[in-house]
C-alpha cells in the first residue's frame, strides 16, 4: 500500500510538472493577443496614465493610432479597444479596472459598429482575459463576492488564467514556436495600437455575415453605459470606424444603428460617422484595407490623422 | 456523480484514502463505507432515486430470506412472482409508462376513437435498468437453488448499490459479487495499479474517442437530408464505434475502479469489432447484459435445444426483449428485432461456425479470411446502428430510405480526418492487446520509465484532442 500511494504521488508530481511547463511554454508560444497582455500592463501599472481614452472593438483597435492623435493637440490618449469587445465588455472593462486600477478619464471617443449589440460577431467576455489579470485580481474574483454584481462566470475565469487550459485547441500553434500571433507584430505596437496587415482578397472585401442580430441584454448594458459616463460629465464621442465601401443604405436603416444614434443625441453626445456623414475617399481606397471592416497600418496612418483634426473641431 | 467529473475526481480519492487506511480495520466498516458512499453517489444525481434503490433493494432481500425458508413449491413461485412483479412494475412504471400510454392512444386513434393523454412527468431514474436486473438475478439463483441468500442487509444494499458498476453495469451476478463482501479485502498492489491503467484507458475511450465520434455524427444525423446515404451509413458506423467507446469505458472505469477496493468485476466488452460473425459479436459486446439474457431467458425458453424454428422464436424474443431493455422507442424493438434476423443465416445454416478464441489468436496479423469477416461484420452492424441511433420510427424510415438509394454510392460528403486518424490509434491499440481484458495491460512488462511516458502521452492526449463537454454516458439513458 505504501508503495502504491508513493508512486501514486510521485506519478502524480510528474503530470503536474509537465502540466506547470506545458502552461509555461503555451504562455511565451500560444496564438494569443500580444496587445491584450500590453493594454492591461498599461491598467495595472499605469505608465502612461491617459486621460484621453478610446474603447471599442478590433475596428478601433487596428484603426487608431493613439501616437498620430498625440501629436496633435499635444492630448495623451490611450487606445483601450479590445477584439471582440461588445457593451457589456466596455461596461464592465471600464467598471472594474478604468475606474479601480487606472487614472479617472476625461474624455471618452467609444467605438461603436452597426453590428454592436450582436453577440455572434462581437463575442468577448472579461472572463477571457482573465489570463493578464493581477493575481491579487483574481484571487478576489474567485473567493469575495465584490465583483457579484458584473455576473462575471468563475469557471470561465479560472480556465482562461491558465494558458493551458486557455489554449488547449490551439496547442499546435504553439507548435510553431511563433511567439504570439502572427497577424500582430509586437514591436509595432503603440498605446494601445495594433497594425493589422493582410492582403486583400475577393472574400475578404466583403462582410461575413448578412443578417445582424440584436441582443437585448447588450442595448441594457450600453445604455447603462452610455448613462453612467453621463451621470460623470465625461466628454464622449460617439464614433464609427470607416469601412471599405460601407452600404449607405446599411448606415442609415440598421436597427442598431438608430438605437445608437438615438442614444447618442438622447445624451447629446456626437457622432462621427465615417461611413454615412463623414464618409470619403478613404472609404473606397482598397490599400487602406486588410478586410471589408478594418484597416491596415497604412489606413490607420491616414484615419488617425482625420479623425484627431475632426476631435480637434469638436473641442477635444 | 459522473465518472468524468471534478465532483468524482474528489470523491474516489476520499473514499479511497477512508477505506485503505481508515476502515481497513473491521470488514463491516469497510463494507458500510462502501455502501454510505455509494448512495452518496446515486443520490448526487437526485436525492429521491436513493428512496426507489433502498425499496427495490429490500423487497428482494426480504424475499431472498423467504426463498431459502420456504420449501413449498407455489409458495415458492408466489414469492419468484412477487419479486418478478415489484421489480418489473417500478421498471416498467418509470421507464416505459409514457411509452405504453403513447402506444395504447395511437392505436385508439388509428381505429378512430380519441382517448385522454394520461402521460406523467415522470424522471427517469439512473442506472434503474442495471440494477433492477441486477437484484433479480439474486432472487432467480436463490430460487434456482444456486446461490444462498444472505442474511446481512448491509451486504446485500452495498451489494445492489456498489457505485462503480450502479448505474451502467457491468450487471453482476450475485454469485459472483455478493461473496466478495463477505470476505476481507487485502490490498494487492498489481491489482490496484491494474485498476488505475483500466481507468485510464476507460477515460481515453470515452473523452478522447467518442467525444470525438459525437461531435463529427451529431450534426450528420440532425441533418440526415442534406447528406448522401453513403455518408449516413459511414456517420452509423462510427457511431458503432462511439457507444462502444463511451460504454465500454464507462465499464473500463467502472471495473478499474472496483480493483481500486479489491473487487473484481465481470469484463462486460471482448473487442466486439473484432468478430468474425454476428453471433461472435453478441458474445463479445455487453456480455454482462447478453448473459444475463441468455441464462433467464434464453434457456429457460429451450435455449438451441429443439428444431430450428424453436431456436428462431427463442431468439427473436431475446433480441425483441433485449431491444425493448435498451427505451421505451419502437426503434429499439426494431432494432432487436433486426438483430435477430441477422441471425437467421447462422441458425439456418447446416454446419455451425463458432469462432470461440480471439481472432488471428496465434499470428499478429489476421488472414484474409477473418480480416474480411472482421469488416463485412463492421459494415453490416453499421446498418443497424441507424435504427438505434435514430430519434424516432420516422427519423429512421427516412434515414434507410437515404441510404438504400443510388446516394449509397456517392462519395461521403462530410469528412473529418481527426476521427478517423484518432480511431485508427484507438483500433491499433486494441488490437495490439486484444489478448487482454484491457490493452494497457501489456505494458505490465514494459520498463517502469517508457511505462510512465506513454501515461503520460496518453494523458496529455485526452487533455488536448478530447472533448470535455461533461457529457453523460449514452447507457446513463438506458
Amino acid at each position: 500500500m505504501n508503495q502504491f500511494i508513493k508512486k501514486s504521488l510521485i506519478f502524480l508530481f510528474l503530470i503536474i510538472l509537465t502540466t506547470f511547463l506545458l502552461n509555461k511554454f503555451q504562455s511565451i508560444y500560444n496564438n494569443e493577443q500580444i496587445h491584450f497582455r500590453y493594454k492591461y500592463q498599461e491598467i495595472f501599472n499605469n505608465k502612461v496614465n491617459s486621460k484621453y481614452l478610446f474603447l471599442g472593438s478590433s475596428q478601433v483597435v487596428h484603426s487608431i493610432n493613439p501616437q498620430i492623435i498625440n501629436l496633435d493637440n499635444q492630448r495623451n490618449s490611450y487606445n483601450f479597444a479590445f477584439n471582440g469587445a461588445n457593451p457589456k465588455y466596455f461596461d464592465d472593462f471600464y467598471n472594474i479596472f478604468i475606474k479601480q486600477f487606472y487614472k479617472e478619464p476625461d474624455v471618452i471617443i467609444l467605438g461603436v459598429e452597426s453590428f454592436l449589440f450582436d453577440t455572434t460577431i462581437l463575442q468577448n467576455k472579461i472572463e477571457f482575459d482573465s489570463e493578464y489579470f493581477d493575481k491579487n485580481l483574481m484571487y478576489e474574483f474567485v473567493t469575495s463576492n465584490k465583483y457579484e454584481e458584473y455576473n462575471l462566470y468563475t469557471t470561465d475565469l479560472i480556465i482562461n488564467y491558465f494558458p493551458i487550459l486557455k489554449y488547449r485547441k490551439d496547442f499546435k500553434y504553439s507548435l510553431r514556436l511563433n511567439r504570439g500571433n502572427p497577424d500582430y507584430k509586437k514591436e509595432k505596437y503603440q498605446l494601445g495600437f495594433m497594425p493589422y496587415n493582410r492582403i486583400l482578397n475577393e472574400y475578404s472585401k466583403k462582410r461575413f455575415f448578412s443578417n445582424v442580430n440584436i441582443n437585448k441584454e447588450q442595448v441594457k448594458y450600453f445604455k447603462r453605459f452610455l448613462n453612467q459616463l453621463k451621470q460623470e460629465n465625461k466628454k464622449v464621442v460617439i464614433l464609427y470606424c470607416p469601412e471599405l465601401n460601407p452600404d449607405e443604405n446599411h448606415f442609415r436603416n440598421e436597427k442598431t444603428v438608430k438605437i445608437i444614434n438615438d442614444l447618442a443625441n438622447n445624451y447629446n453626445f456626437p457622432v462621427l460617422n465615417y461611413n454615412l456623414e463623414f464618409i470619403s475617399e478613404i472609404n473606397s481606397d482598397e490599400t487602406l484595407f486588410s478586410d471589408w471592416g478594418h484597416m491596415n497600418e497604412k489606413g490607420s496612418q491616414i484615419f488617425s490623422k482625420k479623425l484627431s483634426s475632426d476631435l480637434k473641431k469638436l473641442g477635444l | 456523480m459522473l465518472f468524468n467529473s471534478i465532483d468524482f475526481a474528489i470523491f474516489l480519492p476520499l473514499v479511497f484514502l477512508l477505506y485503505w487506511f481508515v476502515f481497513n480495520k473491521s470488514l463491516k466498516l469497510q463494507n458500510i463505507l462502501i455502501l454510505v458512499s455509494s448512495y452518496i453517489f446515486y443520490g448526487w444525481w437526485d436525492w429521491r432515486f436513493l428512496i426507489l434503490i433502498f425499496t427495490s433493494s429490500l423487497i428482494d432481500f426480504v424475499i431472498g430470506l423467504k426463498l431459502k425458508k420456504e420449501e413449498n413449491i407455489n409458495r415458492r413461485k408466489l414469492y419468484l412472482l412477487i419479486s418478478i412483479f415489484a421489480n418489473l412494475g417500478l421498471l416498467g412504471f418509470f421507464k416505459y409508462y409514457n411509452f405504453f400510454v403513447d402506444s395504447f392512444t395511437m392505436a385508439f386513434s388509428f381505429f378512430g376513437y380519441q382517448i385522454n393523454d394520461y402521460n406523467l412527468n415522470i424522471i427517469l431514474p439512473v442506472g434503474i435498468s442495471f440494477y433492477t436486473f441486477q437484484t433479480m438475478s439474486y432472487i432467480f439463483d436463490i430460487y434456482k437453488r444456486k446461490l444462498e441468500p444472505t442474511n446481512n442487509i448491509i451486504n446485500f444494499l452495498a451489494f445492489v448499490s456498489f457505485f462503480p458498476q450502479l448505474v451502467a453495469g457491468p450487471i453482476e451476478r450475485a454469485i459472483n459479487l455478493l461473496p466478495q463482501f463477505n470476505k476481507k479485502r487485502e490490498f494487492d498492489f498489481i491489482y490496484a495499479s491494474d485498476g488505475l491503467r483500466q481507468i485510464l484507458w476507460g477515460f481515453v475511450k470515452k473523452i478522447l474517442i467518442a467525444e470525438n465520434c459525437g461531435t463529427y455524427i451529431n450534426p450528420i444525423f440532425a441533418d440526415y437530408q442534406d447528406h448522401t446515404g453513403s455518408t449516413i451509413l459511414f456517420a452509423s458506423i462510427i457511431f458503432g464505434f462511439q457507444i462502444y467507446c463511451d460504454f465500454s469505458g464507462y465499464s473500463d472505469i467502472a471495473i478499474g475502479t472496483a480493483k481500486l477496493f479489491g473487487f473484481d468485476l465481470m469484463q462486460n466488452f471482448a473487442y466486439p469489432f473484432f468478430s468474425r460473425n454476428i453471433s461472435e459479436f453478441w458474445r463479445r459486446w455487453h456480455i454482462s447484459l447478453t448473459t444475463w439474457f441468455r441464462d433467464y431467458i434464453y434457456f429457460p425458453l429451450g435455449g438451441s435445444r429443439g428444431n430450428k424454428l424453436s431456436i428462431i422464436r427463442n431468439t427473436f424474443i431475446v433480441f425483441l426483449v433485449s431491444g425493448f431493455w435498451h427505451g421505451p422507442a419502437w426503434t429499439y424493438v426494431i432494432y432487436g428485432a433486426l438483430n435477430g434476423a441477422y441471425f437467421l443465416p447462422i441458425i439456418l445454416k447446416k454446419t455451425k461456425t463458432d469462432y470461440i478464441g480471439i481472432i488471428a489468436q496465434d499470428t499478429f496479423f489476421p488472414n484474409l479470411k477473418e480480416f474480411s469477416l472482421m469488416l463485412f461484420n463492421i459494415y453490416a452492424i453499421g446498418y443497424l446502428w441507424m435504427m438505434f441511433r435514430a430519434e424516432n420510427l420516422n427519423h429512421a424510415l427516412s434515414m434507410y430510405k437515404t441510404v438504400f438509394s443510388l446516394s449509397l454510392f456517392y462519395k461521403i460528403d462530410t469528412f473529418n480526418p481527426k476521427v478517423l486518424i484518432i480511431l485508427s490509434f484507438f483500433l491499433g491499440l486494441e488490437w495490439i492487446g486484444r489478448k487482454y481484458d484491457c490493452p494497457l495491460h501489456i505494458l505490465n512488462n514494459v520498463n517502469i520509465f517508457y511505462r510512465w511516458i506513454i501515461y503520460v502521452l496518453l494523458i496529455l492526449s485526452v487533455f488536448y484532442f478530447g472533448n470535455f463537454n461533461e457529457n453523460e454516458f449514452i447507457y446513463f439513458q438506458f
